[in-house]
């Protein structure tokens, strides 16, 4: 019976076990993957192109991940690279992965796939009618799409696909969506799509599919014809059937369908068995192929430039009547603003108050004011100039408001913990795509431009 | 009883930008199907915790990993300027006090 054997650890840069690795790697597995990114760190990395982890501890883990692999003469692959998946990311890993060969003396075919969609493409689709929202968030026009500073593409398989064809060793890819980087070689091999997404799913996370994540276990899937199995490859891990089946539910919105970009994950009528202390075997997941293909798009918009205020307010006062001195605040800081001959609509004010209802805002159901608030004054200016400005009148337009009818003396209402009391928090950006785009079949491989090296 | 005595954990999570999931995992298969079964977590109930209509609520009850999972749409995509809590993880405050008729 044909198996394809996949080893995979959690996300690239949070380490894992040196021995649980090696053991894996004494399972002979015929791919080694991992998944190096997420949209869940907000869109600050996409836009800004900056790394989400740090370069030391991506090397070590790629050091690690090729060297093994290349022992074997198996492919490695990760994708999401930087966390975000965009062009500067694939670049700064696509380094960190020429170092890595250089000072070990390796030498291998690299791909290097990009993610970028370009603005153009996604305009014309939106004419065209075939880009929709995920969830409840506003369509997507063109001038929003244009308003972009970065867009990407979760790419499925069939650029790994590509790639492997094309003799790739390792492949470095931009943003993905988490199971697609290890399906390639089960795919290719021909067996049941069912099966090879669904462990793809269980084990795109490695040792959260264990139950002492903390050891830092790798994981393998054995992947079959209509079933696989999951274990653990460190010594004293375990993977049990909650643990497991975990990982469908985990993040997602419906822990029975996870939607790709060909189809979805069906684990609905999955069966799920403890076949010894360590493994699960699961059977019967089956994966629908969508009439139309599909790629999730995210756009990362820059809004302006940060400043923040942070005070306390312990007056009791003025602490139950937050919302009556936010008002007139808001009304001051319009009219120093407009002073400084600072437009409206080039800056956007809000307010937190922790101790009420900063945490969950509109969801809040407790309306009891605690003894002290903490206030975070938050400033977007279209310009780093106008955000310092409004900024700097933040802290004495607050504190010297007087809403007790002259209780306040002159006093002030705002305790800073530090000074400087004003924080710059640098550019600040937004989701300005979350969309799903159709695409055509020559798309899927098309819109992901493969570039070879030989290192 | 209160879901939170009962449960033995209850949390909430983005699942991608635009919604929110909270996953209320039970101790044994039993004490899930309890709850499950009892007709207390119903979409109109949440919608009276949440600002949200009740058709938008998903309900789930994950057998494999003895999980009810309920998920509702977020009308801002999260991470943007008025974001409070940019992983959704501190939202589940209105499901820890559910009552339900759950003693043995």
């Amino acid at each position: 019976m044909e198996e394809i054997r996949v080893l995979a650890t959690c996300a690239l840069g949070l380490g894992f076990s040196y021995k649980g690795f090696e053991a894996g790697l004494r399972m002979e597995p015929h791919l080694i993957a991992c998944d190096a990114g997420s949209a869940d760190f907000g869109p600050y990395y996409l836009g800004s192109g900056q790394p989400q982890k740090s370069a030391v501890s991506l090397k070590r883990d790629l050091a690690l991940l090729i060297g093994g692999a290349r022992r074997l003469g198996v492919p490695f692959m990760t994708g999401s690279v930087g966390g975000a998946g965009g062009a500067p990311h694939l670049e700064a890993t696509v380094e960190l992965v020429r170092e890595i060969a250089r000072e070990n003396d390796l030498h291998f075919k690299l791909a290097a796939i990009s993610a970028v969609i370009p603005t153009e493409t996604v305009q014309a689709r939106i004419r065209e009618g075939k880009v929709s929202a995920v969830g409840l968030i506003e369509p997507l026009t063109e001038e929003a799409a244009g308003r972009s500073a970065a867009t990407v593409g979760m790419m499925g398989a069939e650029p790994y696909i590509r790639a492997l064809e094309m003799g790739a060793d390792v492949i470095i890819a931009g943003r993905s969506t988490d199971p697609a980087i290890f399906v390639a070689p089960a795919l290719m091999a021909g067996l049941d799509p069912g099966a090879v997404w669904h462990a793809a799913k269980c084990i795109d996370k490695g040792y959260l599919a264990t139950t002492r994540p903390q050891d830092g276990s790798p994981v393998l899937a054995r992947i079959r014809n209509g079933e696989f199995i999951v274990t653990p490859t460190r010594e004293n891990s375990y993977c049990t059937v909650a643990t497991v089946a975990n990982i469908t539910l985990h993040e997602n919105p419906n822990p029975f369908l996870v939607a790709q970009p060909t189809g979805v994950i069906d684990s609905s009528q999955a069966v799920y068995e403890q076949i010894d202390e360590f493994s699960v075997r699961v059977s019967g997941s089956l994966y629908r192929p969508a009439e139309t293909p599909t790629i999730k798009l995210e756009g990362a918009e820059l809004v302006g430039y940060r400043n923040l205020l942070i005070a306390g307010i312990r007056d009791p006062r003025v602490v139950p009547r937050m919302d009556e001195f936010l008002q007139i605040y808001r009304a001051a800081i319009a009219s120093a603003a407009h002073s400084l001959k600072i437009s409206e609509d080039d800056y956007q004010l809000q307010f937190r108050v922790y101790g009420k209802d900063a945490v969950m805002g509109a969801f809040e159901p407790v309306k009891t004011p605690a003894h002290e608030v903490g206030l975070i004054v938050d400033v977007v200016g279209r310009t780093p100039q106008i955000a310092s400005a409004i900024a700097t009148r933040l802290g004495p337009t607050g504190s010297r408001l007087d809403i007790t009818g002259g209780g306040l003396g002159g006093g002030g209402n705002f305790a800073y913990p530090f000074s400087p009391s004003k924080v710059d928090m640098g550019a600040a950006y937004s989701w300005g795509i979350w969309h799903l785009m159709q695409v055509s079949q020559a798309e899927l491989t098309d819109l992901f431009p493969i570039t070879m090296y030989e290192l | 009883m209160k879901l939170q005595d009962i449960a033995s954990f209850i949390k909430s999570a983005n699942a991608g930008a635009s919604y929110l999931t909270f996953d209320i995992g039970f101790p044994s298969a039993e004490t899930f199907h309890r709850v499950s079964g009892s007709g207390v977590i119903t979409q109109e109930l949440i919608a009276t915790l949440y600002p949200i209509k009740p058709s938008d609520v998903q309900i789930y009850a994950y057998e494999p990993s003895l999980v009810i999972k309920i998920t509702i749409p977020r009308p801002v995509a999260s991470g943007g300027l008025a974001e409070r809590d940019f992983d959704g993880v501190q939202q589940f405050a209105p499901l820890l006090d559910i009552e339900g008729a759950w003693e043995r």
